[in-house]
C-alpha cells in the first residue's frame, strides 16, 4: 500500500515492484526500514524526518532469507536477529561475532544489514568483515539489476556507489572454509569514537603453514586498514615468524599506516601492530 | 509483586498541562549580547529573569547560585530564560529559532587557575613538618588526578508545579524536600507554609538530587506562576547529561619525609578542588578532601594546602564521598607508592601505619572509632593478597616491556579507608533534622520523616528497628510519604543521613514510646530532633577535633589484568571488608556495597563525559564481608566506603600489571600506552 | 496522521505526527507510562516493548512503523503467566530492580528464555546487556533468570505469553 500521508509523506509499499516504481518517482525520498541509525544521530527527538519517506519493511522480496550450497542471500530489510537466527554453525563465524557485538540485544530486533552498509559517513564495526568474506550486493532500479562487490559499492572515504532510483535488495555472502576465522571489537563504539577499532582476520592453515590469509581492520571513521600486499607477503609463510622473517612484514605494515589518506594515532597504530602479531600467535598450532 | 504505581515525574500529566523548556547559554563563559526570537505564537510563553518575583537564587549553606545568566554566562547550560507550551514539538521548534548572540571569553580552566577563580583556600600546619623533611631518610612525592564523574540515573530530572488555591505543590524527585521547599518559596516570593513538595518515584539518584532538583522545581515554578497553568518541566537525556553537576575533579600532590624504616614522619599536601561556577558544597568538599588526604594513619606532622577553584562548568555535585573518595584516591594510591618503594609488602605497611587505638588520624583528627582489628588482614585473606601481590610482583620484575610475555598481565591492589555520616562544616542548625514517631490507639506506628528512601531500604531500616524495639509487627509499621505538608524537616538524604542521624532519632522516639507506653494515654507522638555533641567539635582551621560522630571502615583488594594487545584492563575480583557497627538487613547493606563498587569502577576506566553505563558482561565477581558487631549498637553509613577503597585498589593493581606508576582516573587503554612509551 | 494498531491485544488509533516516537506514543497520548523515556537511542532499554513479539526500544520506533503492527507494553504483559513466573523469581531472588527499568528487565528476561530456556550465566549477561541502569545487582538478577529459567523447565510451557 503506498499512500501520502500529512507533512511527511510516507510510503509503504508492499512488492518491490511497487517499491521501485515510487524510488523511480521519488529518488530523494529517504528509504527506512529499521530507521536505527537514522534515528540514533539525530540531534534532537523532533529532528523530523524529510519530506518523502519510503518505508520498506513491508516488502516481502526484502524480507526473504535464501540459502544454497555456495551462498546465503540475506534480504536487505531482514533484521539482525534473524540473521543471527539462521545459527552459528551456517553463519560465517566472523559474521556472527560481529553482529552480536554490533548492537544492543533489542536494537538488533530493528536494525537490517541494508541499512548498515548503505550508512554514508562511515564503515562501521562490521565492515572488515563484510569485507574479507567478500560478500556482494544487488542493487535494483526500474528495469536494472546489477551485483557489485561491497568494496566497490563502499569504496573510500565516505561515497557510496549508489546510482539514481537504486536500492540494495539482496546481500550476498559465499560460504567459504577457513581454518582460523577471527573478529575482535575493541571498545565500544558509543565511548570515544576515535578509539574505536575491529578487526577480523580469516586463514587456511596447514602445518603451520599459511596457504591463505586475509585480515582487516575497522575504525569509527570511514578508514578502513587493509593490505593485499601485506597478505600476499604473509602467504606461504611458516609460523612462528623470526625476528628477520617479521622485518618485511613489518615495513609493508608501516607503510600502509602511513599512507592512511586521514591518518590514525600513534596510539590506534601501535593496537594495530599489536592486534595483527596476536593473529598470527592465534594461527600457530601448539 | 504487582506492577506498582508508577510515578516518576515524568508520568505525571494533569489537566491543562504545559510543558516547559530551558533556553541554556552556549558558551562556557561570556557577555549575552543579545537575545533575539521571531513572533511567538499565542499559547507559548516566555520568561525572562527580570520578571522574577522573588530573589532569583538558590541558596545553600552560605553559598548563593544564581538561577539565570543575566548578562553574564559563567557555564556553558547556564540556563538564560525558560518557555512553557502545549507542545513540546512546537516548543522545540520556537527555541531553535531564538538567536542569543554572545561575546564569548576564554573559560576559566582547572589546570591553569587565575587568582580570582580561588574561592577558598585552607592552611593548616600541625607539628614540625619542615624539620621533618630536614631529617628525611627519604622524600616520596606524587601528584594524583581524578576526573568529573558523571551520575548515571536512569530517569530524567524534572519537576511538575500546580498552583492549588493558594498553596504550590511541586512533585519531583528529589533527596531533600525542605530545599526545593524553601527555594520555590523564595523564588516566587511567598511565606514556605504556602510550598508544598511531594516526592515522586526515582532511581536510586546516588547524590544527584540533592539540590539540582530545587533548581528545576524553581523554574518549573515560575513558569507555572506566569501562566497560572500547570507545568512540567523535564530534561532530556542529553541536556541532563551536559548540565547535571559532576564529581568534582582534584589535583593532589603529596610530598613524603621517610624515616630509615619507610614510615612517614611529615607529609605536605597541597590540594586543589574544581568546584564548577560556582562553590555549592565547596567548604564541605574541601573540608572532607584534606581529611581524606591526610590518610587513615597516624598523625605525623603535616603542611595541609587546599584550594577551592572555580571553573566554566556547572558547579560540581556531593556524589558518594564528597571530596572522601578524592583525597582517599591520593593518600593511598600515595602510600601504596611508598610501599613499593622501601621494598614493603603494602598490606605490611598499610596495617603498620594505620591509626591504632588511642591514636589520633593523620592530621590531627581525633577517630570517632578505630579500624577493627583483622580489617585490613580479613580482606588479605580472602583475596589471598599476599601470595598474589608477590608472584605478580616477580612476574613484573622479569618483564622488559609490557608485550615481551605475551600473556595477560596481572596485578593486586590493596586500600583501606573510612567514611562518616552528615556534614562535616554544617551543623544542621537552625534547622535541627527532625523525626516524628506517633504510636495510634489501634496499635499502628507511624514514622514521619523528610527523609527519602528511593530503593526502599532506608525505610526497611527504620520500620525493621521500630519493631524490635516496640515489639509491633512490621505490617503495623507505615512510614510516611515524604510531603512537606505533612513531615518534619529531617535534612537531605545524603552522606548516609538516613541510616545514621534519621536512623538513630527514629530509634530514640520509639525507645521514648517504650517508656511512655504503659504509662500514658495512646496515642503517643514524640518528636525527636538533632542535638550535635559540643564536645570535641570538628575544628576547620586547626584540623583537629572529630570529624564525625562514628566511623565506618572498608578496606578493599582489586585484582586487574591488562590485555597486553589491546591495553583494555579488566577486574579479575573485588574483595570488600567492612566494619560499619550493627547492620539492620544484610541484603541491603550488600546491595549497597556492591552498586557503590560498580560506580567506583565505572569512574576508574571511563573517560568522563561518557553517557554510558556499564554493560553486565564488564561486572566483575564482587566479595563483599561485613564484620559484624551483633544486634545492638550504633549503625555506620556504607554509601560513600567504595568510593574511598576501590579507585586507589584498582590504581595499584593496574600499577602492578604494567609496571608503570598510574596516578590518574580514568585509566584507559590509551593513557596505559602513553605511560608505557615514555621512558 | 492516524494510525491504528493493536496494543495489549486491543485495536487502537492515534492521530499524531508521521515521526513521533512510539514511546511519546504510548506514554503522552495513550498514557500507558509503564514504559519510561530515557536516551532516545535505543541504548538504555528503559522504553523497551515487544513489537510483533520481539522486543524493540519503542525510543527508535517511528508512528508510521507501528500501523497494523502488535504491540504490547508492560501494562500488557503484567497479565500474562510469564510475567507471573518474573515477578515471583524476582521476589525469590530478592531482585528488586528500579521502577525506572523494570518494563525493560522484565521485556528482556522474558526475550532471553524465549530464545535461550537454559541460558549460561554469560548468555544471561549479554542476553539482558540491552538494559542499562545503574540500579543493577548483579548477583540478584542472575538469581532472578535461573529461577525463570528452571522453574519453567519443571513444567510445560507454551510460547505466546506475551499476549494477554
Amino acid at each position: 500500500m503506498a499512500e501520502s500521508l500529512g507533512p511527511t509523506n510516507v510510503y509503504t509499499p508492499s512488492s518491490l515492484s511497487e517499491l521501485l516504481s515510487l524510488y523511480d518517482k521519488l529518488p530523494q525520498a529517504l528509504l527506512f526500514n529499521g530507521g536505527t541509525h537514522i534515528l540514533r544521530e539525530q540531534h534532537g527527538i523532533y529532528d523530523g524526518l524529510p519530506a518523502n519517506v519510503i518505508n520498506i519493511a513491508r516488502v516481502e522480496d526484502l524480507n526473504r532469507i535464501n540459502r544454497t550450497e555456495r551462498h546465503i542471500d540475506i534480504g536487505s530489510a531482514v533484521s539482525v536477529n534473524r540473521i543471527l537466527d539462521i545459527g552459528a554453525n551456517v553463519l560465517p563465524r566472523s559474521l556472527h561475532d560481529a553482529l552480536v557485538a554490533m548492537l544492543p540485544p533489542g536494537v538488533r530486533n530493528l536494525a537490517t544489514l541494508g541499512g548498515n552498509i548503505c550508512i554514508r559517513d562511515r564503515r562501521r564495526t562490521i565492515y572488515p568483515v563484510y569485507l574479507l568474506l567478500e560478500i556482494q550486493l544487488e542493487l535494483r532500479r526500474l528495469g536494472a539489476t546489477r551485483w557489485t562487490p561491497l568494496s566497490r559499492f563502499a569504496g573510500p572515504g565516505a561515497r557510496l556507489d549508489l546510482q539514481g532510483g537504486e536500492v540494495l535488495t539482496r546481500i550476498r555472502i559465499p560460504f567459504s572454509t577457513w581454518d582460523r576465522e577471527v573478529y575482535r571489537r575493541i571498545d565500544q563504539e558509543l565511548e570515544s569514537p576515535s578509539d574505536f577499532l575491529s578487526f577480523c582476520g580469516l586463514a587456511r592453515m596447514e602445518k603451520n603453514v599459511i596457504n591463505d590469509v586475509r585480515f582487516a581492520f575497522g575504525t569509527a571513521g570511514p578508514i578502513v586498514v587493509r593490505s593485499r600486499e601485506l597478505e600476499n607477503e604473509l602467504i606461504g609463510r611458516h609460523l612462528p615468524l623470526g625476528r628477520r622473517e617479521m622485518a618485511p612484514v613489518a615495513e609493508i605494515l608501516e607503510a600502509t599506516l602511513s599512507g592512511l589518506r586521514d591518518g590514525l594515532s600513534e596510539f590506534q597504530k601501535d593496537r594495530i601492530r599489536s592486534i595483527l602479531g596476536w593473529f598470527l600467535d592465534q594461527l600457530v598450532d601448539e | 509483586m504487582a506492577l506498582q504505581e508508577d510515578s516518576f515525574v515524568g508520568d505525571l500529566a494533569v489537566e491543562g498541562m504545559l510543558h516547559g523548556f530551558v533556553m541554556r547559554a552556549a558558551v562556557d563563559r561570556g557577555e549575552i549580547l543579545s537575545i533575539s526570537y521571531p513572533k511567538v505564537p499565542r499559547e507559548i510563553t516566555l520568561l525572562f529573569p527580570e520578571e522574577i518575583p522573588g530573589e532569583p537564587a538558590l541558596s545553600l549553606f552560605s553559598q548563593r547560585l544564581p538561577l539565570f545568566a543575566g548578562r553574564a554566562v559563567t557555564f556553558r547550560g547556564e540556563p538564560i530564560m525558560l518557555l512553557c507550551g502545549p507542545d513540546e514539538r512546537r516548543l522545540a521548534e520556537l527555541a531553535a529559532q531564538i538567536e542569543i548572540r554572545y561575546r564569548a571569553e576564554s573559560p576559566f580552566s582547572f589546570a591553569r587557575p587565575l587568582e580570582i577563580q580561588i574561592a577558598e583556600q585552607r592552611e593548616v600546619l600541625i607539628g614540625a613538618p619542615d624539620r621533618a623533611f630536614d631529617d628525611a631518610f627519604q622524600i616520596v612525592e606524587g601528584e594524583y588526578t581524578t576526573c568529573p564523574q558523571e551520575y548515571l540515573v536512569s530517569d530524567p530530572p524534572g519537576a511538575l508545579v500546580v498552583f492549588e488555591d493558594e498553596r504550590v505543590v511541586v512533585s519531583c524527585p528529589t533527596q531533600w524536600p525542605y530545599h526545593v521547599r524553601n527555594v520555590v518559596a523564595t523564588v516566587l516570593g511567598l511565606p514556605r507554609k504556602q510550598v508544598e513538595v511531594r516526592v515522586t518515584r526515582m532511581s536510586p539518584p546516588r547524590d544527584s538530587r540533592i539540590w539540582f532538583t530545587s533548581v528545576v522545581a524553581a523554574q518549573c515554578a515560575l513558569l507555572a506562576w506566569k501562566t497560572r497553568r500547570p507545568v512540567r518541566l523535564l530534561l532530556g537525556c542529553e541536556e541532563a547529561s551536559s548540565v547535571q553537576p559532576r564529581r568534582a575533579p582534584s589535583r593532589i600532590l603529596f610530598r613524603s619525609a621517610l624515616d630509615r624504616d619507610g614510615n612517614p614522619t611529615a607529609h605536605d599536601i597541597d590540594l586543589a578542588i574544581d568546584c564548577g561556577a560556582v562553590p555549592l558544597l565547596g567548604e564541605e568538599l574541601l573540608e572532607r578532601a584534606l581529611l581524606a588526604a591526610a590518610g587513615p594513619y597516624q598523625s605525623t606532622a603535616y603542611r595541609l594546602r587546599g584550594r577551592l577553584v572555580t571553573t566554566s562548568v556547572p558547579p560540581m555535585d556531593a556524589f558518594q564521598g564528597l571530596g572522601l573518595a578524592q583525597g582517599f584516591f591520593a593518600a593511598e594510591t600515595h602510600a601504596s607508592r611508598i610501599a613499593e618503594l622501601t621494598q614493603t609488602d603494602p598490606f605490611t605497611w598499610k596495617e603498620r601505619n594505620l591509626v591504632k587505638r588511642n591514636g589520633l588520624l593523620a592530621g590531627g583528627a581525633i577517630p570517632a572509632n578505630y579500624p577493627p582489628t583483622g580489617l585490613l588482614a580479613r580482606t588479605v585473606e580472602l583475596s589471598d593478597f599476599t601470595r598474589k601481590y608477590a608472584a605478580y610482583e616477580m612476574l613484573k620484575k622479569r618483564r622488559e616491556t609490557i608485550r615481551d610475555q605475551g600473556s595477560p598481565l596481572r596485578g593486586i591492589g590493596l586500600a583501606v579507608a573510612y567514611q562518616g555520616a552528615g556534614f562535616i562544616t554544617r551543623s544542621d542548625e537552625p534547622d535541627p533534622a527532625t523525626v516524628v514517631v506517633r504510636l495510634e490507639a489501634n496499635g499502628s506506628l507511624y514514622i514521619m520523616t523528610s527523609g527519602v528512601s528511593p530503593s526502599g531500604e532506608a525505610r526497611s531500616a527504620w520500620s525493621e528497628n521500630a519493631a524490635r524495639i516496640l515489639g509491633i509487627e512490621l505490617k503495623r509499621i507505615f512510614v510516611s510519604e515524604p510531603d512537606t505538608s505533612v513531615v518534619p524537616n529531617s535534612g537531605p538524604s545524603t552522606l548516609s543521613r538516613n541510616i545514621t542521624i534519621i536512623g538513630d532519632l527514629v530509634e530514640r522516639a520509639c525507645e521514648t514510646i517504650v517508656r511512655k507506653r504503659f504509662r500514658a494515654a495512646l496515642p503517643i507522638e514524640v518528636k525527636k530532633s538533632l542535638k550535635l555533641p559540643r564536645a570535641n567539635r570538628w575544628n576547620p582551621e586547626e584540623h583537629t577535633g572529630l570529624p564525625f560522630d562514628r566511623l565506618s571502615w572498608a578496606a578493599a583488594a582489586v585484582e586487574t589484568e591488562v590485555d597486553p594487545v589491546t591495553l583494555e584492563t579488566s577486574v579479575r575480583g573485588i574483595w570488600t571488608t567492612v566494619s560499619c557497627g550493627r547492620v539492620m538487613i544484610e541484603s541491603a547493606a550488600r546491595r549497597v556495597v556492591e552498586n557503590g563498587i560498580v560506580h567506583a569502577l565505572w569512574w576508574c576506566s571511563s573517560s568522563h563525559g561518557s553517557q554510558r553505563s556499564p554493560a553486565l558482561l564488564e561486572f566483575p565477581p564482587i566479595a563483599i564481608e561485613f564484620l559484624s558487631a551483633g544486634q545492638k549498637g550504633w549503625v555506620g553509613g556504607i554509601e560513600e566506603l567504595a568510593a574511598c577503597v576501590v579507585p586507589s585498589a584498582y590504581v595499584s593493581a593496574v600499577a602492578q600489571a604494567t609496571s608503570r606508576y598510574f596516578d590518574t582516573l580514568p585509566i584507559t587503554p590509551e593513557l596505559i600506552h602513553r605511560y608505557a612509551e615514555e621512558p | 496522521m492516524n494510525v491504528t494498531f493493536t496494543l495489549n491485544g486491543k485495536s487502537v488509533t492515534v492521530n499524531t505526527e508521521p515521526d513521533q516516537r512510539l514511546v511519546h506514543i504510548l506514554r503522552e497520548e495513550l498514557k500507558l507510562v509503564g514504559t519510561k523515556s530515557g536516551c532516545y537511542r535505543g541504548d538504555c532499554g528503559s522504553c523497551s516493548v515487544l513489537l510483533g513479539g520481539e522486543m524493540v526500544p519503542s525510543c527508535l520506533v517511528p508512528a508510521f512503523a507501528v500501523r497494523g503492527a502488535e504491540v504490547v507494553t508492560i501494562e500488557g504483559f503484567t497479565r500474562t503467566r510469564d510475567y507471573a513466573d518474573i515477578v515471583h523469581a524476582f521476589e525469590e531472588a530478592e531482585y528488586t530492580p528500579c521502577g525506572h527499568c523494570f518494563a525493560g528487565r522484565v521485556l528482556a528476561i522474558h526475550s532471553l528464555l524465549l530464545r535461550l530456556p537454559s541460558p549460561s550465566e554469560r548468555e544471561i549477561l549479554a542476553g539482558l546487556s540491552g538494559v542499562r541502569c545503574q540500579c543493577a545487582d548483579v548477583s540478584s538478577l542472575l538469581r532472578a533468570v535461573n529461577v525463570v529459567a528452571y522453574s519453567r523447565a519443571r513444567k510445560p510451557h507454551g510460547r505466546g505469553g506475551g499476549h494477554p
